[in-house]
Order: C-alpha cells, then structure tokens, then sequence
C-alpha cells in the first residue's frame, strides 16, 4: 500500500540549493502513486534549518534535504563528506559511505542521496593577494573553514549572510569563503573584486532519512526511491558542473578578477585546507577519523 | 483539515486567551503545545516545538534589542535627557503652543539615541505633562503630542522593533532603519504645524502666551545648554550611524557601541550613579523579556502554521483569488492596522510574516518600502484602542481626573496624520527608499 | 515568603548582569578589530546564547511583576467579582502550559544528553548545556502562576505598565 513521507528542506523553498531536491518530490509524487508519496513540507519556515537534523533523527519528519555542515552536531563525521577528494560515487563503492552509515545508524540517521556535488568553495576578496598569506585580513567565514583561514593568518569573522554584503562594502570584512555558486544569490557580486583559485574543499549537500522510516519501508519501496535517488544523484551532479561552467562565466563578466595561486603556493595552500579540515574531523571523532581520511583522501 | 479550518483554530484560540488576560507569549505556548501535538507528532513533536522555540530565539540579530532599549533607558534614568529637553525650551520661543511644541522636537531629537517607544514617552510625559498641565493647557494638546511623537520613535532610528522586523522579514536591517528616518521626521514636522495651527483656532489651548515673557536669558546662555546637552545627544546618534556605514562596526555592533556612548555621555555629565545605573538596566532586562519572551512563544506558533500547511494554504487562497496587488496590500495594511487595535507590536509581526513576506516576495515589493508601510502600522497600533500601548504608559503618568477615553481623543488627530503617512509612501515610496539608495544601503 | 521575594528579585538582577557585561564585551570587541588589536570571533556566539538565558531568568520575575505583555483592557470592564474569576482561570492556564513547556524542556535536554549531539562553531560544546536554563526558568513560572491562581491576594503589581 501507499506510504506518504514528510519531507523538509534546509533551505527556502524554491531557492537555488532546494531545486533538485524539489524536482526530486515531484517525479517522486508523479511515478509513485500508490506506492510512495512525499508530503514537502517546505523550508526553514515550518521547522528552522538547524533544528531539522533533530526534527529528522526523532521522527518528526522522515526525510531532511540538508548539509552535513548544518548536520555535524549529531554525527560529526559526515561532515568528512566536505572534505574528500575522491569522487562520491567511488565513496560508495571503497565502502567510506557505508562507514559513515554505521555511525548514522547509532543516531538512527541515514545517508541516503548526495544532492550537491563537484561544485568547490573559494576565497573570495575585495583587496588583491599574491600569495596564500591572509595576515591582516578580515575574513568572514563558515565554521567548516573557520580554521583554514586562520591557519592562513586571517582575522576571522563570523557574520550572519544578510549583513556579509554590508560588511564588504564597508570594508568590516575584506573578503569571505563561499562555494563557486551561490555568490549571484547572494549579491555579493557586486562587492567581490577577486576570486583565489584552486577552490578547496568540495560542497556537500544531500537527503538524510530517518532511519527507522526507511526501515519500516517495504523492499519494493526501497527499490524504487533508490531507482529515483540515482536519476536525483545523476541530475545534481550534471547541473552542478553545468552551473560551475555558467558561473565562472558570469563572475568573469561581472569583473572578477582571479587569483590564482601556482605550484608550490596552490599545494601548500590545498594541503593546509585539508589538513585543517581533518584535524578537526579526527579532533571531534579520534576514533572513526583517520579511517575515514584514508577512504575519502586520495593520495596525492 | 482544511487550511482556513486550521487558521480559524489557531487564530480563535489565540484570541479568546489573550483577552482572558494571558500574557501574549503563554498565550501562544498554549496554542503551540496543541498544535505540536496534533502536527508535528506527538511526544516528539512536542519536544521539537520547544527546541524550534529555543532556536529562534538563539539569534544574534536579536542582539541589539537590549542594547537600542538600554541606550535610552541610561539617558532617562540619569536625567541627561531632562536638561536636553531643557534645553529645546530655552531656545523654542515665541511659537503658538510652545511646550507642545518642544515635546515633539524634543522628542524627535530623543528618538534618535532611543530605540524604545514606551521610554520616550515616558520621558516626555514625567517631564513636559505636569508643566503643561500647571499652565492650563488643554489636556488633549498637553497629552496628544507626546503620545505621538513616542509612536514616531519606531521609525526613527535606533529602534529594537525595527531590527526585530527586519530579522524576522529577512529585510535589510541597516537599511530599515535608516528608511524610517525621513518618514519619521516628516511626521513630526506635520505635528507641529498641526500643533500650532490648532492652537491659533482655539488660543485658550494653550493659555498665557507662554514663553514671550522675558526670562532674562541672553543670547550665549539661551544657547549654551543646547551646545552642552543635545550635542553630544545628537554625536551619539551621528556615532551610531556612521559605525554602521563606515564600516566599523556591523549594526548589530554598532547598537552595543551607542550604549557604551551612551553611557560614556552620562559619566561626562556627571550624571550616572550607582542607582540610576543599576535601574537601567534592570529595566533594559525586563523590557528586553517582555519581547523575547513573546518570540520564543509567537515564532513556534508561524512555523506549527507553516507545518500544518495553513500558510501555503491563504498564501494560495490570495493569490489565486485574482485580486490585483495594490488590493492585496491595502487588504494587508487593513488587517495590520486592526490587529495593531488589539495585540502588542511583536505578536502582530509573529502572526502575520509568514504571509506577508512571500507575498512580498511573490508581488515584487521593494523591501525596505514594504518594511516601512509595516512600520507606520505598527506605530499606530500603539496609539488605538482599546491596546495601545503608549495611551497606557501615559495613563500611568496623567492624573485620574482625565479619562483614558480622553487619552484616546488626544491622540486621534495624530493617527490620521500616520494613515497620510501611510498612504504617501504608498503613492511616493521614494520617501523610504530614496535615503538608504543614496546611502547605497540595501 | 521573603525567601521567593529575593528569588525573583534575584533573577532580575541576574538578567540586568548579562546585560551590563554583553554592552561591555561587544563594545570591546568592535574597538579591539578596529584598532588591529585582534577579534573575539566567539562572541557572536555567546551573545547569541546570552538571549534564551535572558528568557529563563526574566519570565517568572516578569509575571511576579505582572509585567508581561498582556491584554486587560476587556477585563477591566468586567465588573470585580467576575474579573477575578477570569484572571485566577487565567493564571491556571499559564501554570499548565509552563510547567509542559518545562517538562518538555527538560526531555529535550535529556534526549539531546543522551544523543551527545555538538554544538560545533567557534566553540564546541554538548548541545544540552543550551538547554538547562528553560525548564528551571519555566518551572519558576508555572509555580509563580500557580501562586496567582491558589493565592490572588499576596500577588503583587510592582512594575509600572511596560511595552515596547
Ligand atoms: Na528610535
Ligand atoms: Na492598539
């Protein structure tokens, strides 16, 4: 018979980052009549982006479309996912995303579709570097590259997204990390004079079930959101690499300048942005940590 | 369960609470228990509600609110704001209704370092009512003003409602407070020239042609306690202006370092004791529970809403009903004015956002205009009756023998100059958005 | 009696606290950056936390003070008898509705404690430390509505008619 899940989205409905997740509830409602249906209950409006991984684990709704970022304080290491190198597909595959599973499935949490991938976060400024060297630099941040930045001896900011424009015009920051989309959203365009190439990092978002909910699903349900899952995996992943295409395009035109750092300046500063990132992953997770970093990093 | 099932649910019980005599923020704890039960499941649903409560009042663009109410709270408390509206009455001479007429510059001016309606017109109504009164005002020329122009400290920045509606309307809040400014300059210039237009047909209002008589005053010292005393009033709010658009501060800082200001003017004036320091801010602590205190409760109640598929539901009621936009807006501004009759500022935000904004949104509207409509209507909620927050607070400092209903009279030719506001902006929204655009605010 | 006199008072004076040292600390943050003295990037933080902390302590000294936000303008048409009736009802509802919004604080805090969910920003820390204020702040509240209900008559209107 008929199951209807409810679903969240931790962003605003209709923005950029819930699309695929939306076009995802709709064929799903289209091709699953009588088997599964999901009742979208929308974005931060009815349950707020950073309580929806609680809403999730207890049941409260059934599926989140969300970010391991916003997720962390329950299962820390999926926040990894942010910070591999090997491409997400082979994750499932080396068996990292099973392991990361396990310790989901502790919290009563499962991973199950990746909505946001291949797309990099940047450093983006309003005053000119020549090397990776932030030193008397104001930089707004996230607290997944919080200590990047500061390895790179930046001043570090934090500032909620509705005052970050405000703030580099008026030079209380000098610059931000953000991933390759989304900047357009934001505004910030206007305000940005340089973009730092390589990016770092590599953004995650994706759908997480409440575990019990998926178990309580009949196989053949199971069967057919997996058969939906891989067309929404296989759907995010082609836009995404289309939009990176459009966007560098578009910051180009909007007269953003690129820096980028070269040979031993793009190592040192990719080697620091990992190194940074999974210290923190094995300083929360001293145990599951390192394993995980030898599945999700490749050897360079 | 229908959508407008659900709302007339919601809404009604909301309604027969409050007027049992419920604080506002139980009130809508009571309702959200109810429908987290039935919504969002049970005994986990329940704990979620309470955890989303917490959340949305764990938000640093909250955080000026105490600091914009403290920064008034501290010149009050200390008496640096009595000598500045001394000082407006020593230099406002020769005018028809003369201390009407400096409680509403004197207000104004008040305005710009007080991000509390209710302190203003305290202020205003402990220091200029009695002398007033003593001068056989008229009591509706004696009191009207200063309820006014306590209304009007909402647009005029600082203002903890102004940054409470651009946080949870996900508007600009640098932006909303410096759009009210220049309607709320406009509006305290039409006081006054109502104030003295009214005096001149009914010359008994304001007996004695005050202030003609000499005071033996010459010109430095008419002068002088404008320099020391509104002065630095008025740095504090250059302070806080500049903090925010120079760059040195985000604004939700920059409220910290006008009550520091503020607090650095008071000890200049040797002004600040240990006891008006301490009521400050135990007052600053009580005004700033009464809002979060509704928050914690209201917010839960938008999302339980949103939940339950009710806002979707008169979002698309309204828009699928063909009605053209400026009809939606006066529809919305109507609803506003009415609830603005009954329930505080914070609940009217907190129940009507969730549809308000996407209809925004849907329409287009810029923001910051829809921001300032929003506040010229909540400004006017706190003078009409039968809840009006600011009649209130004068009838704590009125003597009994003038009737609140009086209070109500008093004030009611100043709302119909706040519905001309309201309906100037609509026709010329370059009022509110031309400043921040020149200020390139957005 | 005198004991719960000092309680409440003491909650308030507690809230002007936190109050008087977020101006300070804010304030030292902004000239410190300013003045390339290094940036407290924490803070944002703990002002963020201070507001629900402001919520537990005020609300049962606020409603001791009868000084929340409320609507009497209908009661007070009411003739006396029945304005009594309506307001000790009144102060029922309000104690049931605190003391569920307690023990459900309480369960949060429980169930985040045995989740061992993180709070992970510019400083980590076990997700349930946010949530020990609530249920002892909505706990006093319930009881101080339930004084207002079991005994009207010691029940005192300090404040002056607040707003905002
Ligand atoms: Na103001
Ligand atoms: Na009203």
């Amino acid at each position: 018979q008929e199951v209807t899940l409810k679903a969240i989205n931790a962003f605003q409905e209709g923005t950029y980052f819930a699309q695929n997740f939306e076009a995802f509830v709709k064929k799903v409602n289209e091709e699953g009549k009588g088997l599964v249906q999901i009742q979208y209950i929308g974005g931060p409006k009815a349950i707020p982006t950073l309580e929806q991984p609680a809403a999730l684990r207890n049941g409260v709704v059934d599926m989140a479309a969300t970010t391991a970022s916003y997720a962390g304080g329950i299962v820390p290491e999926v926040q990894a996912l942010n910070y591999a190198t090997v491409p997400f597909q082979e994750l499932r595959r080396n068996g990292a995303l099973d392991y990361i599973n396990q310790l989901m499935a502790e919290k009563n949490l499962m991973y199950f579709a990746r909505t946001g991938d291949g797309v990099k976060y940047h450093l983006y400024l309003t005053k000119p570097i020549s090397r990776p060297d932030l030193s008397g630099l104001k930089v707004r941040i996230a607290p997944n590259f919080r200590e990047f930045f500061q390895a790179l001896g930046a001043t570090v900011i934090q500032t909620p997204p509705g005052e970050v424009y405000t703030a580099l015009e008026r030079g209380v920051v000098d610059g931000y990390g953000w991933p390759l989309l989304g900047v357009f959203d934001m505004g910030w365009q206007q305000v940005t004079k340089y973009r730092v190439d390589p990016g770092f990092h590599n953004l995650e978002m994706g759908v997480q079930f409440n575990l019990k909910s998926w178990q309580k699903l009949s196989p053949e349900q199971q069967t057919f959101l997996e058969r939906q899952r891989d067309w929404l995996e296989r759907l995010a992943l082609e836009k995404s690499m289309a939009d990176v295409a459009i966007d560098l395009q578009r910051q180009q035109d909007a007269g953003i300048q690129v820096i980028t750092f070269k040979g031993e300046d793009a190592q040192e500063y990719l080697r620091k942005s990992l190194d940074t990132a999974w210290a923190g992953i094995i300083r929360l997770s001293p145990e599951h940590g390192p394993k995980l970093r030898e599945l999700m990093v490749a050897e360079q | 369960m229908e959508w407008w099932q659900t709302l007339i649910l919601f809404f009604g019980g909301l309604t027969l609470l409050l007027c049992a005599g419920l604080p506002a923020g139980l009130t809508f704890i009571c309702i959200n228990l109810i429908g987290a039960f039935v919504y969002l499941g049970g005994e986990a649903g329940l704990m979620q509600s309470v955890r989303n409560g917490i959340a949305s009042v764990t938000n640093f663009s909250l955080t000026p609110i105490p600091f914009f109410l403290l920064m008034g709270e501290l010149l009050f408390r200390s008496g640096v704001a009595f000598k500045a509206i001394d000082a407006f009455d020593r230099v406002i001479r020769r005018v028809p209704g003369r201390l009407a007429v400096v409680a509403v510059v004197g207000g104004t001016v008040f305005s710009a370092i007080s991000g509390s309606s209710v302190a203003t017109t305290a202020l205003l109504g402990s220091v200029l009512l009695p002398e007033m009164l003593r001068r056989r005002y008229h009591p509706r020329l004696a009191t009207g003003p200063i309820m006014a122009i306590g209304a009007v400290d909402m647009l005029i920045p600082p203002s903890a409602i102004a940054v409470l509606l651009g946080s949870l309307g996900q508007i600009s809040i640098a932006g909303l407070l410096i759009a009210g400014l220049m309607p709320g300059l406009l509006l305290a210039l039409m006081f006054i020239v109502f104030i003295i237009v009214r005096v001149r047909i009914s010359p008994d209002w304001a007996p004695g042609s005050d202030g003609e008589a000499e005071d033996g005053l010459d010109g430095w010292q008419r002068w002088r306690a404008l320099v020391l005393h509104v002065l630095p009033l008025v740095a504090i709010f250059v302070l806080v202006v500049l903090s925010m658009t120079l760059g040195w501060a985000t604004p939700t800082e920059s409220a910290a370092v006008g009550a520091s200001a503020c607090l650095l003017v008071c000890l200049l004036h040797r002004s600040l004791t240990w006891k008006n320091l301490t009521v400050s801010l135990m007052n600053t602590a009580a005004l700033t529970g009464m809002i979060l205190f509704i928050i914690i409760g209201a917010s839960t109640f938008s999302q339980i809403l949103a939940f339950s598929g009710a806002t979707d539901g008169l979002v698309r009621g309204i828009l699928g009903s063909g009605l053209q936009s400026w009809m939606v807006l006066a529809l919305m501004m109507l609803i506003l004015l009415l609830l603005g009759c009954f329930v505080d500022q914070v609940s009217m935000m907190l129940m009507t956002l969730p549809f308000y904004i996407p209809l925004m949104q849907h329409f287009g509207w810029d923001p910051l205009w829809f921001g300032v409509l929003y506040l010229i209507c909540m400004q006017l909620g706190l003078l009409t009756p039968p809840f009006g927050m600011l009649v209130l607070t004068m009838r704590s400092v009125t003597p009994p023998n003038i009737a609140t209903s009086e209070l109500f009279l008093a004030v009611a030719p100043y709302v119909l100059f706040g519905l001309m506001m309201l309906v100037l902006v609509i026709v010329l929204p370059g009022i509110a958005t031309w400043l921040p655009a020149w200020l390139s605010i957005h | 009696m005198k004991a719960y006199d000092y309680l409440m008072r003491g909650l308030g004076a507690c809230a002007a606290c936190i109050v008087a040292v977020l101006t300070v600390v804010v304030t030292y943050d902004v000239l410190a950056r300013n003045l390339g003295l290094g940036s407290l990037d924490w803070i944002l933080e703990v002002s963020e936390y201070a507001l629900p902390t402001l919520i537990s302590l005020t609300a049962p000294w606020l409603m001791y003070r009868n000084q929340h936000v409320r609507l009497d303008v209908l009661q007070s048409m009411l003739p006396e008898s029945a304005r009594r009736l309506v307001e000790r009802a009144a102060a029922a509802i309000g104690m049931v509705a605190a003391a569920m919004f307690a023990w459900y604080a309480l369960t949060l805090l429980l169930d985040s404690r045995q989740s061992g969910a993180l709070v992970i920003k510019a400083l980590v820390f076990p997700e349930w430390w946010l949530y020990i204020g609530m249920p002892i702040g909505f706990a006093l509240l319930s009881i101080e509505c339930a004084r207002r209900m079991f005994l009207p008559a010691t029940a005192q209107d300090e404040a002056a008619p607040g707003g905002l």
